[in-house]
């Protein structure tokens, strides 16, 4: 057990360590987001659509590690029946957030499958 | 396609599913009231719906866009037609529409499944569209309408597939398609069709996405083109008029529906619980969230497993999307996008989309008709995921390897587990829709049916009758003691007699006309038969099972009209159970047309009409023009009018003023911003009227107030500040011009002026502090003078009353003559006391004679052609007569101090004031106006801080409240103690005085009594049609008054009509003589044209199908 846990710690630091310049430039990316979406008068649009910088840190993201369109799905499937429990206990605010977080995976699943359509 | 036995089996479960609505069924109930809009005589209500001019609500009302629901009411209409039995009629029609989105789904979903070779995916397909919450939803007020377009979005996406793989030409296509919508139309509703907006968006999209081609464009367009045509051509019977009513009713129509805020405030209501994760699972519909007595929300709200369920069902639905491959997954990419894309708009104004929705109700034109997104767009959520379900359900029975009936088992299994997810559907428990109370299964009393059959017999079928009591002011419901509750009045369900109920249908100016009515029957004030017979009415309906006092929509009681009902000129003609029915005894039959050689004329409003029905000799036969209603031009009216009434407007009497939003004033920009040269040079150069420079004034003050808020130095702010000196001197110089010609026009400009500056003033007091800088102060003191000059300039010149005792009115005399003059004080103690006034400079005291009704008579006085003005001296009358100094105790558990009983009138303002001192005691106190000294305790309490201690202090505060015009109390309140030590608290109270900020009823007159009218006899062919000869033999000119509302689609001998009279009727000035004349209602010459159009389309189309079949 302690074995395949230094193991699975060991595996996520290589693998921090392999993306770290994208990681960085992700988070380079969600900072000039903001910061921007934040200027005088630019914010209006930040006020009316918050999500914004979140959009903007997907597409990077998306562009950044190629997640495979069925790993995004299975993730969102997941998040939906995990969903369950904070419909269950109530917590509104937690299950809205995870209705939003599933929306967008299904949104990106939707568009990569158009390319499908012949 | 052919049908295999498989086929036939699953269509006769469907069918046998479709039997469903018998379960709902016990006694003899019928479904009834909230917005179900079932008819109790569904053969009469369908002939009615023939016509666009119907007798059924108010004075007369162009039901264009109803014609539309031909198929809906006629499908009812055959049906009883055969049966005989309104139970029955809506067994069979229920059972029709609950089966039709199976049936169709069915065809839609079979067409893949054969295809593709899917063999469990049609028959849950169809079930879960019949199935489901949506629909569950719109059963408990069968929304046939919703129902139709909801069974045509499966037909239209098969056509549009066929279309596209080529199995049908483009032409036969467009014809199904416009076939499809011309039986199930949705009643020409536009905002139901979002669910099939959205499908057909999807469908373009993927259309194009293979492969962008013009030849593909030329397709598609041809295919549109074509289906246009063909709906236009099949839908003409209704389609012609309306148009012609929507273009000339779409501003009212929204105006009506609260404008483009009340729009907006509606979508927030309505979309607060259309979270994206509560669309995922199919919930989210507002009802189960706003209504905490919901049939079965909280079940679904609340119950684990269910909630599991729903959550599973999006899993269910997007899990095709990882599983299914191969040819048919073109078809799961299709549905999963219109499922999401279709959610963004479901959502409405809900976070995160929200705001998107709003942009395109402000900007895009027609969306604004989208006000409730949750119910337009989710059908074709609910048509996405029947089909991306199935597909999973699909997947695993194909997948297992079991033997056949099994998976057949399981499917059942399946397909039972989507019926009781729905179960509610099973019982109709979901028509009881706020448990315990409401329900919209009802045992209709056999009295009404009764009262239908009299009513609708030609002897009283163009007799027009006032219901009694009124519905709530308010909301309009109307509710029966034995279970009927809607905002629908339950006669206009019934028979197509003439019965007026004020409803939201009823424009402004003609509720405002009945609502007199009622006010005068309560109160039995004099001159309200004449009135009421001004309008027509000649029967009154008294319904004793009116549940008038409920706590949502309280209203009279029955008993309220007893006293005027009992007149010598009324008569109980008949009674039906609790039902009684009264008409005037003096009946003449044929007064919807009259004529008359002159008319009264009134300077005033509708609502001013029950003050001058008071008026001795006013006439009630003679028709009456209002100044402003609708007229055609170049018609000098006065040449017919032989009396004037004016009342005048009393200017600020409430001394109230209105509230300016500063914040909308506030620049964006000011001159500390980098932008700020750019936005000036931008800027509209000047202003265009006066208003404008009283507010770029504002807008230049509330600048300075900003960049003083932001703490900017002088370099900032003494610019800022002179630039509101410039705009003051601007407005200083225009005002003088202003004021050479005072108009009432110009007088309100000037009230509103005024109140900008006093508005000004106050920013100025508040930012005194913040000025710390010589020179700033300095120049904040000039401005602050100069703006206290302009004040008291537009002070002099604004007629406005400015106390609560002179009263200050504008005259509008339209012709030069010597008018009488009476007043009704608003206290009968003041009726002895002398007058005294100002009219136009001249100073009376008059002693005033007694009239009628309270009302004194001042003598005459000459009045010419234009503009005067009148000042009332009328004192303030204490309406607490209780001691006025005296000391209060509260006991330390908390205690309220109640005055007696208060009269109160209706939208009354009262003034309360008083001096209080704290004797002992260490708590506050609250102050409030009340409608009930019961409810109220000192725990509840919401009024006015009242915060007192050991000096003596003035408070002075007004209330606005009581809108039905109920008495009241004033209180003074202490809530409980929570010190333990505190044995009592004592307030001295002093001078406490409670009055009315008010406008007296002034009325001027003149009445020569010099007219005659006359009555003419009529056959009413229709609703739309009637016939007479002119009672005119000596050819002069004649007012002919039609006492139907006014429109301009109104034409005596095809001449449109002249103007309105009586508020609401349509007039011609006539001179036709003794000839035979017709009024007509035209707009249904278009539905006669419509009807041949849409005949010959059908025959054409038949033809079309045929041939193109052969072909």
């Amino acid at each position: 057990m302690k074995k395949r846990i230094v193991s699975s710690v060991r595996k996520s630091y290589q693998w921090y360590r392999q993306n770290l310049d994208k990681i960085i430039l992700l988070i380079a990316a969600h900072f000039i987001a903001v910061y921007s979406l934040n200027l005088p008068y630019i914010n209006l649009i930040k006020i009316l659509f918050s999500f914004l910088p979140y959009v903007v840190d997907w597409i990077v993201l998306l562009l950044l590690f190629k997640p495979k369109k069925e790993f995004i799905l299975k993730v969102a499937l997941a998040l939906l029946v995990f969903a369950i429990f904070p419909e269950i206990l109530s917590v509104q605010r937690f299950a809205e957030f995870s209705g939003e977080i599933v929306f967008v995976l299904l949104v990106t699943v939707i568009f990569y499958s158009l390319k499908e359509i012949k | 396609m052919k049908i295999s036995k498989k086929d036939i089996l699953e269509l006769l479960i469907l069918l046998l599913l479709g039997f469903t609505p018998l379960l709902w069924f016990h006694g003899n109930e019928v479904i009834l009231g909230h917005d179900a809009g079932l008819p109790l005589s569904p053969v009469l209500h369908f002939l009615d719906r023939l016509h666009v001019w119907t007798d059924r609500y108010g004075f007369g009302y162009d039901q264009s866009l109803f014609l539309p629901g031909f198929f809906i009411h006629g499908i009812e209409a055959i049906v009883f037609f055969f049966f005989h039995s309104l139970q029955m009629e809506q067994k069979i029609t229920f059972i029709f529409w609950f089966v039709l989105p199976g049936i169709t789904m069915y065809y839609f979903a079979n067409k893949i499944a054969k295809k593709y070779d899917l063999q469990f995916f049609a028959l849950p397909s169809a079930i879960f569209y019949m199935f489901n919450h949506f629909l569950l939803q719109g059963w408990f007020i069968a929304e046939r309408t919703k129902f139709s377009l909801y069974a045509a979005l499966p037909l239209l996406l098969a056509f549009l597939f066929d279309w596209q793989d080529k199995q049908r030409s483009t032409s036969k296509s467009a014809i199904f398609i416009a076939i499809t919508f011309f039986f199930l139309n949705g009643e020409g509703s536009l905002p139901l069709f979002g669910g099939i907006l959205m499908s057909l968006f999807t469908f373009v999209i993927f259309y194009f996405l293979p492969g962008f081609s013009v030849k593909k464009i030329f397709h598609l367009i041809g295919l549109i083109g074509l289906t246009v045509i063909a709906s236009v051509l099949l839908n003409a019977y209704w389609l012609f008029s309306y148009l012609h009513y929507i273009s000339h009713s779409f501003l009212s129509e929204v105006a009506q529906a609260g404008g483009l805020n009340g729009i907006l405030g509606w979508l927030n209501y309505v979309s607060a619980d259309s979270s994206l994760i509560n669309l995922l699972r199919l919930q989210g519909i507002p009802e189960w969230y706003q209504n905490p007595l919901h049939p079965y929300a909280n079940t679904f709200l609340g119950n684990p497993i269910l909630i599991a369920i729903s959550c599973l069902i999006p899993v269910l639905a997007f899990l095709p999307l990882l599983v299914v491959k191969g040819k048919v997954r073109r078809f799961v990419i299709f549905f999963s996008f219109l499922a999401i894309f279709s959610i963004i708009f479901a959502a409405g104004s809900h976070p995160p989309f929200g705001t998107f929705y709003i942009l395109l109700v402000n900007f895009l034109p027609g969306f604004i008709a989208f006000r409730t997104p949750f119910y337009k767009f989710s059908p074709a959520v609910w048509f996405s995921y029947a089909l991306l379900i199935s597909f999973s359900i699909n997947y695993f029975l194909e997948r297992f390897r079991i033997q056949k009936v099994t998976k057949y088992l399981l499917l059942g299994a399946f397909c039972t587990g989507i019926i009781l997810y729905s179960y509610p559907l099973l019982t109709g428990s979901f028509f009881n829709y706020v448990v315990g109370q409401r329900s919209n299964k009802v045992s209709v009393p056999s009295y009404v049916f009764d009262f239908a059959k009299w009513s609708d017999a030609t002897s009283r079928s163009d007799i027009r009758t006032l219901v009694l009591p009124r519905p709530n002011i308010g909301n309009n419901i109307e509710a029966y003691t034995w279970g009927y509750w809607s905002p629908s009045p339950l006669t206009t369900l019934l028979t197509n007699a003439p019965i007026v109920n004020p409803t939201g249908l009823l424009p402004g100016q003609e509720y405002a006309l009945v609502e007199n009515v009622y006010d005068m029957m309560k109160n039995n004030t004099p001159g309200w038969k004449n009135y009421a017979k001004s309008l027509g009415i000649q029967s009154f309906l008294l319904r004793n099972d009116f549940a008038w006092n409920l706590k949502e929509s309280p209203t009279d009681s029955p008993q309220d009209y007893t006293s005027a009902l009992k007149s010598d000129e009324l008569t109980k003609i008949k009674t039906f159970g609790e039902w009684d029915v009264y008409d005037f005894k003096d009946q003449d039959t044929a007064v919807r047309i009259q004529s008359s050689n002159s008319l009264s004329y009134i300077v005033g409003t509708p609502k001013d009409m029950d003050l001058i029905a008071q008026v001795p000799n006013f006439n009630g036969a003679e028709p009456y023009y209002i100044a402003g209603d609708p007229k055609k031009k170049n018609l000098d009216i006065l040449q017919f009018a032989d009396s004037i009434y004016i009342k005048p407007v009393c200017i600020h009497c409430n001394l109230q003023n209105s509230i300016i939003n500063l914040g909308a004033y506030v620049p964006l920009i000011t001159r500390s911003s980098r932008f700020y040269k750019v936005i000036s040079k931008l800027k509209k150069p000047s202003a265009v009227s006066i208003s404008d420079v009283a507010y770029d004034s504002l807008r230049n003050l509330l600048e300075f107030q900003k960049v003083i808020d932001e703490g900017k130095n002088i370099s900032i702010t003494l610019p800022s500040l002179q630039e509101y000196l410039v705009s003051l001197n601007i407005l200083d110089k225009a005002l003088h011009n202003f004021t050479q010609h005072i108009s009432q026009e110009n007088n309100s400009i000037l009230l509103d002026i005024q109140n900008v500056l006093r508005n000004e003033k106050i920013v100025l007091v508040q930012k005194n502090d913040q000025i710390k800088d010589p020179e700033l102060l300095n120049f904040y003191v000039q401005i602050y003078q100069k703006l206290g000059s302009i004040k008291v300039f537009v002070d002099s010149a604004v007629w406005t009353t400015s106390d609560e005792i002179h009263k200050r009115f504008f005259i509008e005399s339209p012709m030069s003559e010597s008018y009488a003059m009476l007043v009704r004080p608003d206290d009968i103690a003041q009726q002895g006391q002398k007058v005294s006034f100002v009219l136009d400079d001249t100073k009376y005291q008059v002693n005033p004679k007694q009239v009628e009704n309270n009302l004194l008579f001042l003598g005459q006085y000459p009045l010419k052609k234009g503009i005067h003005k009148l000042d009332l001296e009328e004192p303030a009358v204490n309406l607490y007569t209780g001691p006025q100094d005296f000391n209060v105790s509260f006991s330390p558990e908390g205690s309220c101090f109640f005055s007696d009983k208060l009269t109160g009138n209706k939208n009354q303002i009262v003034r309360v004031s008083f001096q209080h001192k704290k004797i002992s005691g260490m708590r506050q106190f609250t102050v409030l106006i009340t409608k009930d000294n019961q409810q109220i305790n000192s725990l509840n309490i919401q009024g006015d801080q009242l915060r007192s201690n050991a000096s003596m202090q003035n408070y002075l505060s007004d209330y606005a409240f009581n809108e039905d015009g109920e008495s009241f109390y004033f209180a003074i309140c202490a809530g409980p103690s929570a010190d333990t030590e505190e044995a009592q608290t004592d307030l001295e109270l002093q001078n406490l005085n409670i009055r009315k900020l008010y406008s007296p009823d002034i009325l001027f007159y003149t009445a020569s009594n010099q007219n005659s009218q006359a009555t003419i006899p009529y056959i009413k062919q229709s609703a739309y049609n009637y016939e007479f000869n002119g009672n005119n033999a000596n050819n002069k000119q004649k007012i002919l008054i039609f006492k139907e509302t006014y429109s301009d689609n109104w034409r005596l001998n095809n001449k449109s009509s002249d103007f309105m009279v009586n508020g609401f009727a349509t007039a011609w000035i006539s001179n036709n003589g003794d000839k035979k004349s017709i009024i007509i209602y035209v707009t249904q010459n278009l539905v006669i044209v419509g009807f041949i159009v849409t005949t010959v389309a059908i025959m054409g189309s038949i033809v079309l199908v045929l041939f193109l079949n052969k072909k």
